[in-house]
């Protein structure tokens, strides 16, 4: 009976302390919309974070996604070909990267890599009394801190996804060219056939909500730390695995939106 | 010696009045008032680990208090809004236990800070600004070196000179001694008072160092158990028979026999 009532009391305590949670990044997203509106943009720090977010990702994007576009030719050429549907080999690959693998792949990686680098940096600056200094200061810290990084990461994950599936597709159709044994022009004309402006700018969309979630979710756990070099360590951790979580629930209800609305342009 | 209020007046600058602040079960700040004028250096004293620090984040409202009033600069902050609060924070400064430099950026970058957030000054006086300021602490030349090239003692030194960067009517030092040699301890304790005499700078430090803060404090209380059980001048501190005060005086580990009975 006593553990029964543990784990109930363990249960609800867990449940409020996720709806804390929510609320608390909910508040976080208010506010940031709040400095945005405002209109002092910080720009030299946009552009600093865009490059250390942006440009510094793309040598781990470039592999992941080629080596992703080489693996769906691997899977799907040989069956295809056996099927005689050979022509559909690079709509395949064209579509899942546009529309799925590469906003996806690129979001987890820059998550990796960028999002436990602002929760590191923001959770170290936390416990050394840097944020409070900041206060002091009469500098909001999310003004100077969390608003450029959203914004960076924001416009960034588009050209980052754009950049993964150009190298996806291209590892593709090495692959169908080389193993498969496909002409270049079957490959690509498949492409063209298949994938439609609007699967391009459903990747992009995906692309645009996922940096916010990266940068919105890493800079409130580092904010949050608290208890030292170990406290950085956990909220490192912790905002890698609530943004891996978050990525792949909004990924579904994303593609669930934009497929009942290309759905319901057909009818 | 009971722990007092002041009189009412436009030269003070900081006025706590039975103010209160817990942390789940423990109050760490209970029933504590005192007044600070203009131009005094006051000091919290008490045991490490005791939450004198609360003290110092109550006046600059990084933490609110439970109950009681926190009046700065003659207004009413105890339930000021970030944005009235960020007015009052303008004209003052906290130099945190840790320097909390930037440790991003370098020394002069740290130190403009604050003029590059708040001002429209010049880039050649914000240098002048920068240079004067790390001179006044006696770091001149020092504006391209990381905090992370600096010992504890430069970093504090960097912090004061950030903190005098917008000329600050009140400064707040949290622990500006601890883990420093005696000599750097002296200097620092020198730098405040020089502070006070040539700025005319008011300040508030909270520190264990009771011999430091016996030579360079106008004023101090004494914390202990989250009351100030005691406050008054270096002379009235000396003389007060209260148990705990003599005990941590004279850096005994019991209370004196003929007091303690």
């Amino acid at each position: 009976m006593e553990s029964l009532r543990k784990a109930v009391a363990d249960l609800g305590s867990s449940i409020v302390e996720t709806l804390r949670e929510l609320g608390q990044i909910s508040i976080l997203c208010l506010q940031v919309a709040f400095w945005i509106s405002r209109g002092r943009l910080p720009v030299r720090q946009v552009l600093v974070h865009m490059n250390e977010i942006g440009v510094n990702s793309l040598p781990l994007i470039a592999i992941t996604s080629l080596f992703a576009g080489m693996v769906l030719v691997v899977q799907v050429g040989k069956q295809f070909l056996d099927l005689k549907a050979e022509t559909f080999i690079g709509g395949t690959v064209g579509l899942s990267l546009t529309r799925e693998l590469a906003p996806l792949l690129t979001a987890l990686a820059v998550s990796g890599r960028s999002g436990s680098a602002i929760a590191a940096e923001l959770g170290t600056m936390k416990v050394t009394e840097q944020i409070d200094a900041l206060v002091v200061m009469a500098t909001s810290p999310i003004a100077y801190l969390v608003v450029p990084r959203v914004i960076a990461c924001a416009l960034v994950m588009p050209c980052l996804t754009i950049f993964s599936e150009t190298v996806g597709i291209l590892g593709g159709a090495v692959v169908a060219v080389a193993q498969v044994r496909i002409s270049s022009d079957t490959f690509s004309k498949s492409i063209v056939d298949w994938v439609q402006y609007d699967d391009v700018v459903s990747g992009v969309v995906k692309a645009f909500v996922f940096g916010i979630i990266i940068a919105i979710i890493s800079s409130y756990k580092g904010l949050k730390t608290s208890g030292g070099a170990e406290g950085v360590g956990r909220a490192t951790t912790a905002s890698v695995v609530l943004i891996t979580g978050l990525l792949l629930v909004t990924n579904y209800f994303l593609s669930v939106l934009f497929f009942s609305y290309k759905a319901s342009l057909i009818k | 010696m009971a722990p007092e209020t002041g009189p009412e007046s436009e030269e003070t600058v900081i006025r706590l009045e039975n103010v209160s602040k817990s942390f789940g079960r423990q109050a760490v700040l209970r029933d504590v008032s005192f007044h600070v004028q203009r131009g005094e250096t006051f000091a919290v004293v008490g045991p490490s680990g005791c939450g004198k620090s609360v003290t110092l984040k109550v006046i600059v409202g990084l933490l609110r208090p439970d109950a009681g009033r926190v009046t700065v600069f003659g207004q009413d902050v105890t339930h000021a809004s970030e944005a009235a609060f960020d007015v009052l924070r303008k004209r003052m400064a906290m130099v945190f236990q840790g320097g909390a430099l930037f440790d991003s950026m370098t020394v002069g970058e740290n130190v403009s800070f604050p003029l590059d957030q708040h001002t429209a000054t010049p880039l050649a006086e914000k240098r002048r600004i920068v240079a004067e300021s790390l001179s006044r602490v006696g770091l001149p030349g020092t504006e391209a070196k990381m905090p992370s090239e600096l010992s504890g003692g430069m970093r504090k030194r960097v912090a004061v000179a950030r903190a005098l960067a917008l000329a600050p009517e009140l400064i707040l030092f949290d622990e500006p001694t601890t883990g420093l040699d005696p000599i750097t301890t002296t200097e620092i304790g020198l730098l405040i008072r020089r502070l006070r005499d040539d700025l005319g700078l008011t300040s508030v430090m909270v520190s264990h160092d009771i011999k430091n803060v016996m030579e360079f404090a106008n004023r101090l209380g004494i914390h202990h158990g989250g009351e100030l059980i005691a406050v008054g001048t270096p002379d009235e501190i000396r003389q007060t028979r209260h148990p705990f005060v003599r005990q941590f005086l004279e850096g005994l580990a019991h209370p004196p026999q003929e007091l303690a009975a």
